[in-house]
């Protein structure tokens, strides 16, 4: 959690309230966690046996919304893990910015 | 890099700690470190006896090349006060006495970090990192004069080093130029971002006009009494408190009522009128004049000025600070196509037209409710059910880049779309009652703005009109 929450302050400029509330989610499953800690340290998401929730790989969430990074990507397995009706319908719709 | 860990002095009385001037404490006095002294000396040294400012800025060069041996420079410590140009930077200084000044407070802030550097304050208990942090807070305060630091912060969140780091208003200003730079938003969006962790945030009424909340975090007199009296965890129980209701959950009754009130009495004739000029004289102009009746309704005045950006990364993106809105054309182009492949010839292009106005409605009452956000956040009572609930959010704003389902979920997105779905509801009302549309069983506008695409479509062709009104209209048209 520790790392995380130093790449978010100090390379992303996050506030630490809100490091912290994205790390948070981040930390919540342990091979989220740990794909994104290797993410962070290759910064691509070409890994070997990649993790899969509902049929999508972080490389999949990365091309569907390449305004998204790591983070991104990795709370948004979050998401399709949690929530996988409403990722599917944000993934259907395009990842709309307003 | 080895960092010697000291262990801090415990007040009993849980007084604010003093520097200690014995070292019998187990803290090091920087002063009588005798390393310390001689570069000290040197720094100073040289930095009185410089005559120009090319001396000055090789001494500043110097300095950089120090920290860089001592692999300091990257140090989350040191990087805010030297990314911070009047800090230590001499490069854009017009004078030798400038200069110097600012190379006398560089070095100052070295040796604070330094000092700060030694503490292992992951490894404290709470009574010694308020102890901890009570003394730094004094002794920063009382060389305030000497250090620009004004304004510093201690964090208690859990865990890591960020337990209770400390920073001067070197950092603030970092993270001030990093959203200045990436146009992230305006000088008080920046100012906003570090005044919750700021104990004794910039003045952020003389930079913008926009009055400092006190009552939403505590100003420096109520900090000490706080600190010695609360844990961390209580100081921050305002956010904690008010979480749920910001970034998970938001209240859609309080939203809803907000909304009603101030767009429930846009006058439906005007509306119409505007629904006409999309129709008849096209987007651009309807837009324009949907601006200026929305802003009319939420007290804007003059209206924002729309600018048409290609390849923006948002759909629409509102700057109540410069008075701007901005639309991407290129999302905008992607819908033309998506309408004319999808729907092909056999749509009237007038039907067309009310898809694209559609979007556009849409996105406008969006970015324009941010715009009220913005206006309740700043000129609001502060007795506004929703004006705290905003600012917060403000501070601490979820970009979807970072966390997609948190930036949908926070209460300044959620509050806009239901804004944009209550107005566009409107349209269809008016529309409806004129005659335009057949069904009542329409999804409504949320669909389009947050699928401005399939779900338009969608939402679209069960509003077109029935055969027998084309009828009469072709007759009516002879």
């Amino acid at each position: 959690m520790d790392d995380i929450i130093d790449y978010l302050t100090q390379e992303k400029n996050k506030t630490p309230v809100v490091a912290q509330m994205v790390a948070e989610k981040l930390c919540r499953y342990e091979d989220i966690k740990n794909e994104f800690l290797k993410w962070l340290e290759a910064r691509n998401f070409d890994f070997d046996n990649p993790l899969t929730i509902s049929g999508y790989t972080a490389k999949d969430i990365a091309k569907m919304a390449p305004f998204m990074d790591g983070t991104g990507v990795y709370n948004f397995m979050v998401t399709l893990r949690e929530k996988p009706d409403s990722a599917k319908q944000y993934i259907e719709e395009g990842f709309p910015i307003l | 890099m080895n960092r010697e860990i000291i262990k801090p002095p415990i007040s009993n009385n849980n007084k604010p700690l003093e520097y200690s001037d014995n070292g019998d404490n187990g803290y090091e006095n920087k002063e009588n470190d005798p390393k310390e002294e001689e570069r000290n000396r040197k720094l100073g040294e040289s930095a009185a006896t410089a005559e120009t400012l090319d001396d000055l800025r090789q001494q500043y060069d110097d300095i950089m090349e120090q920290l860089d041996q001592a692999q300091l420079r990257s140090s989350w410590y040191y990087r805010g006060p030297l990314a911070y140009p009047s800090m230590g930077n001499v490069y854009d200084c017009t004078s030798v006495e400038e200069a110097r000044t600012r190379l006398s407070k560089l070095k100052k802030a070295i040796a604070i970090s330094e000092q700060m550097e030694k503490l292992d304050i992951s490894s404290f208990t709470d009574e010694e990192k308020r102890g901890v942090g009570l003394e730094i807070v004094n002794y920063l305060r009382a060389n305030e004069d000497q250090l620009d630091m004004k304004y510093l912060t201690i964090y208690k969140d859990k865990g890591g080093d960020y337990d209770c780091a400390l920073s001067g208003n070197g950092r603030a200003w970092w993270e001030f130029w990093h959203l200045k730079n990436d146009n992230m938003s305006s000088e008080a969006w920046a100012y906003y971002s570090i005044r919750g962790a700021y104990v004794n945030p910039p003045r952020i009424d003389e930079k913008t006009g926009e009055p400092y909340p006190n009552h939403l975090l505590p100003g420096v007199s109520e900090y000490f009494k706080e600190l010695s009296q609360l844990q961390s965890k209580q100081r921050r129980k305002g956010l904690e408190v008010e979480y749920p209701e910001i970034f998970v959950n938001p209240n859609e009754e309080l939203m809803k009522k907000e909304i009603e009130k101030v767009m429930g009495k846009i006058d439906s004739r005007k509306i119409h009128n505007i629904l006409v000029t999309y129709q008849k004289e096209g987007c651009e102009t309807g837009n324009i004049e949907l601006v200026r009746l929305l802003s009319g309704a939420i007290n804007i005045d003059p209206p924002p000025e729309i600018f048409y950006i290609e390849d923006h990364g948002y759909l629409g993106q509102a700057n109540y600070y410069d008075n701007k809105i901005f639309f991407n054309t290129n999302s905008v182009k992607k819908h033309r196509e998506f309408i004319d492949n999808e729907l092909g010839e056999d749509i009237p292009d007038y039907f067309k037209k009310r898809v694209e106005a559609q979007m556009w409605i849409g996105l406008i009452a969006h970015e324009m409710w941010h715009f009220h956000q913005a206006d309740i956040r700043i000129n609001g009572p502060e007795s506004h059910p929703l004006r705290d609930k905003y600012s917060i959010n403000r501070m601490y704003y979820i970009n979807p880049e970072d966390d997609y389902e948190g930036y949908e979920n926070q209460i300044l997105e959620q509050d806009a779309k239901l804004a944009s779905a209550f107005f566009e509801n409107e349209c269809d009302r008016i529309l409806r009652e004129k005659g335009y549309i057949k069904k009542e069983s329409i999804k409504g506008a949320k669909l389009i703005t947050r699928n401005h695409v399939k779900k338009t479509i969608r939402t679209l062709v069960e509003k077109m009109p029935t055969r027998s009104l084309k009828k009469r209209r072709r007759k009516k048209n002879g």
